[in-house]
């Protein structure tokens, strides 16, 4: 942190453990953080890369944006192109046009069709008027594979963010040094049945550290906060969550095995636009056998155990000695989620397992409908940002309109401070109906909490009865990282019933998992738009598509960082981090700024999603009004 | 049996490199025994297809020595049926391999006790030695 | 400062000497080195101090880092990730703000002409304020830790070629390390993300040799570069063949044939993914049924589509490659 000369200024630049580059500056008064504003300092312009692409090839580009929530992008991607072919499709249907077009000749030819058996599939120069929803529908099979995915990325995602890019903010390395390995072995064994438990464990583990310490090379651990007095756990809880922080680091290799049995590697896996590339054939030495489905049903149960085991106990276990920090750091009570996890389709938001909705002023009694494609929604604004709107800076544009110019106003580096009172983020500020919203963990287990899931009600309420909460609670620092031990819950008892229902899908004899219908540009409608819609382990992220003539015109990313961590916007309302920043942060020690990383990384921040975009100048944007 | 499953282990081994590694083994047996000099074939550095992988062990056979190695992973050292002939798999704590090798030599290196392990197992075995010796000090004073 | 040796550090550990040498024999298979040189590298390894690490993060995804997390073979490998001191890291380091820049300049200081200095993400040209760290542009960050490092891995293929930022347009005039850093050895190792083993090797590479191990024209080291993915392709034998997939979950797909016209990069893609493979082994992009994407090239986001054929099988047979002239013709 730079504490400069006007003294009233505070600037922690670079923000670690997350995903990219995040600076934050302050106002203080005296020690307590009058004003925060949040930047993204690092910008890459992916969206402009992807105009005049394959829109089949949209998904290698998208998921590019981020190497950490690494599938989320490549997913949303798919489902943008899948729901523009759709809707297409359907309002064309309604029309009588002939999909294809003479200039589909000169693209890139795709595979040959097969017609599947039973299945009704089209051959290429289809003339429409008769695709029925059951010829357009993603393989059943698919849809539970790409639920499975997503099921381990969330998993892994909140298991590593919390004990890798989380943890060292509530626990102390040092202070280990203290610990009991007896007592603390005595402590694991009251909190659960992990077997990884013993005094003798916990002594290597704590000789461990000490070599560390003394070799006087710290790498990783070293320079930090130390002995800082916010550190409140006793040595032995120090040295469990050190040990797990390790043993996590272990677990996450294998379980991600499951992306790579799907999608040849992690991270970045692999995809395809109309189902999944993974054949299905139990008896085949390759694609989806019998051997694969046992190493995904070992990975399923290897995060089952892990989070029953280990990460929900030590997030109750570290949440009782923090309670405090279940009253500040929530900031602006509105919530949004755009839902995911379908049980049917995409298009079909009632099947979800996480609903879609909005929630303002912390009112959980009631839940707005959200629309995604209704220009008047959702809107970015660049009036504290980097960009330039073609038709000024002080309206919005609704994805589908969106531009993204970069025009680089800042000071020029090095530089001490940005000028906060005028442009100073990559990040554009997205606003539902003019409102500034949080999304991610905390606004999924509210919206569920909200619609009565009893689940989520029935491990919310005995989490808040163990720490001696009030519900209340929730909306706070402490309440984010408590909801996505509640969340990573609910998914992965969720993860086995999907892995049940593939079975039972592959038993009754359904190996389907592609419909060529939408990989062939024969069968592509001249113009079409859609979105792509994903609850991403941070938060809601739609990628919003224009395609003409076969080739990627308009593409617009609103990611769940850019709702959070986005500067002010026209009415000078604060973003998610500014807002949680301003509320109730008093820091022992400027100069050591560890209450802002607890704030700051309780939403999870990943950078590289939330910095985006821009389109060529000027250039007229399609508007195709699907109704 | 399943089409694909027959098609795959008949027809997909193309590379022809399995009489050419036994000449080689062939020579490197006679320089071994010519002149004590000792030869490690890498596999893995070897095109060879799953089946002439199997060909060429099923060649190799089983002789005298069979050899588990625990070190963070099972390696597993077996002397062919022709001796001085060794055939080394190195695998990982997830059983997955990590290594294969064929030795020429007398032993391969890594059956041998090493000088570094050796130091510190001395200094195990003298407290090893002095904590029993107390132990039964301690009992027979107890039964006093 | 004394340092401890790797030695000092496995017998602290309880790692025995036959472990380490069996550690030593896989990472000179890896490295292609004879096996003649184990126990040359067990020595001169054990004996090599824990160097100094400065990773700088510019345009990137932390997709490289991520891919070291998931490091194969953990118990072994983290020996060497526990031998590296890692004194700059954004992802996981526990300092942050002006704390962690301190951290860097006190390593750089302190091992100067020492340290080894690791990039991923490209440096954006177009604009310094196009990326920035603690108000610094990226190709001053990298200018300024460059100066005093004894050697520089870029690691991914953005730091290696400009990857993806550098894909057409270029919005922001992005560029690979070499193309700012001239004066200094590099290695590239490209992959998006790359094999984590590759960076270990090199890493063992280097500790023991005190140099980079051997490279290609593109400066990637030739014992993982050396060999394209179509070369030791497991379906290799079904391209001889002429046995194709035509489309995903087509009869040819199911029968694991060879995705060539499903546009596979394979024949024209250096890197071990198909020996080496994904994750502790479990698979590789072909394996899972989807063709390579050709990710370790120069440039690879902008030689057509991913599911395009790189030419007509045909002429293929004019190509290096055993099979190809005994079917060529048959099939036309």
């Amino acid at each position: 942190m730079d504490k400069t000369s006007n003294n009233d200024r505070l600037v922690v630049d670079p923000i670690t453990r997350i995903e990219g580059h995040l600076r934050i500056e302050a106002e203080m008064d005296g020690n307590t953080i009058k004003q925060a504003f949040s930047s993204g300092t690092s910008v890459r312009g992916i969206e402009l890369i992807l105009q005049g692409r394959d829109p089949r090839d949209a998904w290698a580009f998208a998921q590019r944006i981020c190497g950490v929530c690494t599938l989320v992008h490549g997913m949303a991607s798919v489902r943008a192109v899948e729901d523009a072919l759709r809707k297409a499709w359907r309002t064309n249907a309604k029309l009588g046009v002939a999909i294809g077009h003479p200039a589909m000749t000169s693209m890139p030819k795709g595979p040959l069709q097969h017609g599947k058996k039973g299945k009704g599939h089209r051959h290429s120069g289809t003339v429409i008027g008769s695709l029925s929803e059951a010829e357009m529908a993603i393989p059943q099979n698919a849809q539970l594979i790409r639920n499975i995915m997503i099921g381990t990325q969330y998993v892994h995602d909140h298991v590593m963010h919390f004990y890798h890019l989380h943890a060292l903010d509530w626990v102390d390395v040092v202070s280990a040094l203290d610990a009991d390995p007896a007592k603390t072995a005595a402590l694991a064994g009251q909190l659960s049945d992990y077997p990884r438990s013993s005094p003798g464990y916990f002594k290597d583990m704590k000789q461990k550290v000490k070599t560390l310490v003394e070799s006087g090379q710290l790498g990783i651990f070293n320079n930090a906060y130390w002995g800082h007095p916010g550190y409140k756990l006793p040595p032995e809880v120090n040295l469990m969550a050190l040990a797990h922080y390790l043993d996590a680091l272990t677990w996450q290799r294998d379980v991600v095995k499951v992306h790579t049995i799907f999608g040849g590697k992690n991270p970045h896996p692999n995809f395809v636009v109309g189902g999944v590339p993974s054949p299905i054939n139990l008896n085949a030495s390759t694609g989806i056998n019998t051997r694969r489905l046992v190493q995904l049903q070992d990975a399923i149960t290897q995060m089952k155990t892990f989070v029953d085991q280990v990460y929900y106990p030590d997030i109750l276990a570290i949440a009782g000695y923090y309670k405090e920090w279940g009253t500040r750091g929530e900031g602006l009570g509105n919530f949004l989620t755009y839902g995911d996890l379908p049980t049917t389709s995409m298009d079909d938001p009632a099947s979800f397992l996480f609903p879609r909705g909005a929630i303002l002023g912390r009112d959980l009694s009631k839940v707005y409908e959200v629309d995604l494609d209704d220009p008047s929604e959702i809107q970015e604004f660049v009036s504290s940002s980097w960009y330039r709107y073609s038709g000024g800076n002080t309206s919005g544009l609704h994805p589908f309109e969106g531009q993204t110019n970069l025009e680089y106003t800042g000071p020029r580096p090095p530089y001490k401070h940005l000028n906060t009172s005028a442009e100073y983020s990559w990040l554009k500020s997205p606003r539902w109906k003019g409102h500034a919203m949080e999304v991610g963990p905390l606004a999924r287990v509210l919206m569920m909490y909200a619609k009565k899931d009893a689940a989520v009600q029935d491990i919310v309420n005995r989490s808040l009865s163990i720490l001696d909460l009030a519900p209340s609670a929730l909306f706070s620092t402490l309440g984010r990282t408590l909801a996505r031990a509640v969340e990573t819950k609910i998914i992965v008892n969720q993860l086995q019933d999907w892995y049940d229902q593939l079975l039972d899908n592959i038993a009754s004899g359904d190996t389907d998992t592609f419909n060529p219908l939408y990989f062939d540009p024969a069968n592509w409608p001249v113009k079409g738009q859609g979105v792509g819609v994903m609850e991403a382990p941070r938060g809601a992220l739609g990628h919003w598509l224009v395609m003409q003539n076969g080739k990627i015109d308009n593409y617009q990313c609103v990611v769940p960082t850019t709702w959070n961590a986005g500067p002010r916007d026209p009415n000078s309302q604060a973003g998610a981090y500014e807002a949680a920043l301003q509320d109730k942060h008093t820091l022992h020690d400027p100069d050591q700024p560890l209450e802002i990383l607890r704030t700051l990384h309780s939403f999870d921040p990943c950078l590289a999603c939330a910095v985006h975009v821009m389109d060529e100048t000027g250039e007229e944007r399609l508007q195709l009004k699907v109704r | 049996m399943n089409e694909e499953l027959i098609f795959i282990t008949s027809n997909a081994d193309t590379t022809g490199n399995v009489i050419p590694l036994l000449h080689q083994i062939r020579h490197a047996l006679s320089q071994l025994l010519a002149q004590q000099e000792e030869t490690t074939i890498d596999l893995r550095r070897l095109p060879l297809s799953a089946s002439e992988e199997s060909q060429l062990e099923t060649f190799l056979g089983h002789g005298e020595v069979k050899a588990d190695i625990q070190a963070l992973g099972d390696t597993v050292v077996i002397e062919s049926r022709y001796t001085g002939v060794w055939l080394e798999t190195h695998y990982n704590e997830e059983a997955e391999i990590m290594g294969k090798y064929v030795h020429i030599c007398d032993c391969p290196p890594l059956i041998k006790s090493q000088p570094e392990d050796m130091v510190l197992s001395l200094n195990n075995i003298v407290s090893d030695i002095q904590a029993m010796s107390d132990t039964s000090t301690n009992d027979a004073a107890e039964e006093d | 400062m004394s340092l401890p040796t790797l030695n000092a550090q496995l017998q602290a550990s309880g790692i025995s000497r036959r472990t380490f040498l069996k550690f030593c024999a896989t990472t000179a298979s890896l490295l292609a080195l004879p096996q003649s040189a184990v126990a040359d590298l067990a020595n001169a390894l054990g004996n090599a101090k824990r160097p100094s690490v400065v990773w700088l993060p510019f345009q990137e995804c932390t997709g490289c880092t991520e891919a070291i997390l998931r490091s194969h073979a953990p118990t072994l490998e983290s020996l060497i990730f526990d031998h590296i001191s890692l004194d700059y890291q954004h992802t996981i380091m526990a300092a942050a703000g002006e704390q962690a820049e301190e951290a860097r300049r006190a390593a750089m200081e302190a091992h100067k002409g020492q340290y080894l200095l690791l990039v991923d993400g490209s440096v954006p040209m177009g604009n310094p304020g196009y990326s920035t760290i603690s108000g610094m542009s990226n190709v001053d960050m990298l200018r300024e830790s460059a100066k005093e490092a004894a050697g520089i891995i870029a690691i991914g293929t953005c730091a290696s070629f400009g990857g993806i930022p550098k894909a057409n347009p270029n919005p922001t005039g992005a560029v690979a390390v070499s193309d700012i850093i001239t004066d200094k050895p590099i290695v590239n190792i490209s992959g998006c993300p790359p094999l984590p083993i590759a960076i270990t090797a090199v890493l063992v590479h280097y500790l023991t040799f005190k140099r980079f191990p051997d490279l290609d024209a593109l400066q990637r080291p030739l014992a993982f570069f050396g060999e394209t993915i179509h070369d030791r392709c497991y379906r290799r034998p079904f391209f001889e063949q002429r046995k194709f997939a035509k489309s995903f979950d087509d009869e040819g797909a199911k029968k694991g044939w060879c995705l060539f016209e499903l546009g596979c990069k394979g024949p024209e893609t250096f890197n071990a993914c198909a020996t080496v493979k994904w994750n502790q082994g479990t698979s590789f992009p072909i394996e899972s049924g989807h063709p390579c994407l050709g990710c370790s090239e120069p440039d690879f986001w902008d030689k057509g589509s991913f599911y395009q054929a790189l030419f007509p099988w045909e002429r293929y047979k004019s190509k290096p490659g055993k099979g190809g002239q005994k079917h060529a013709g048959k099939n036309a």
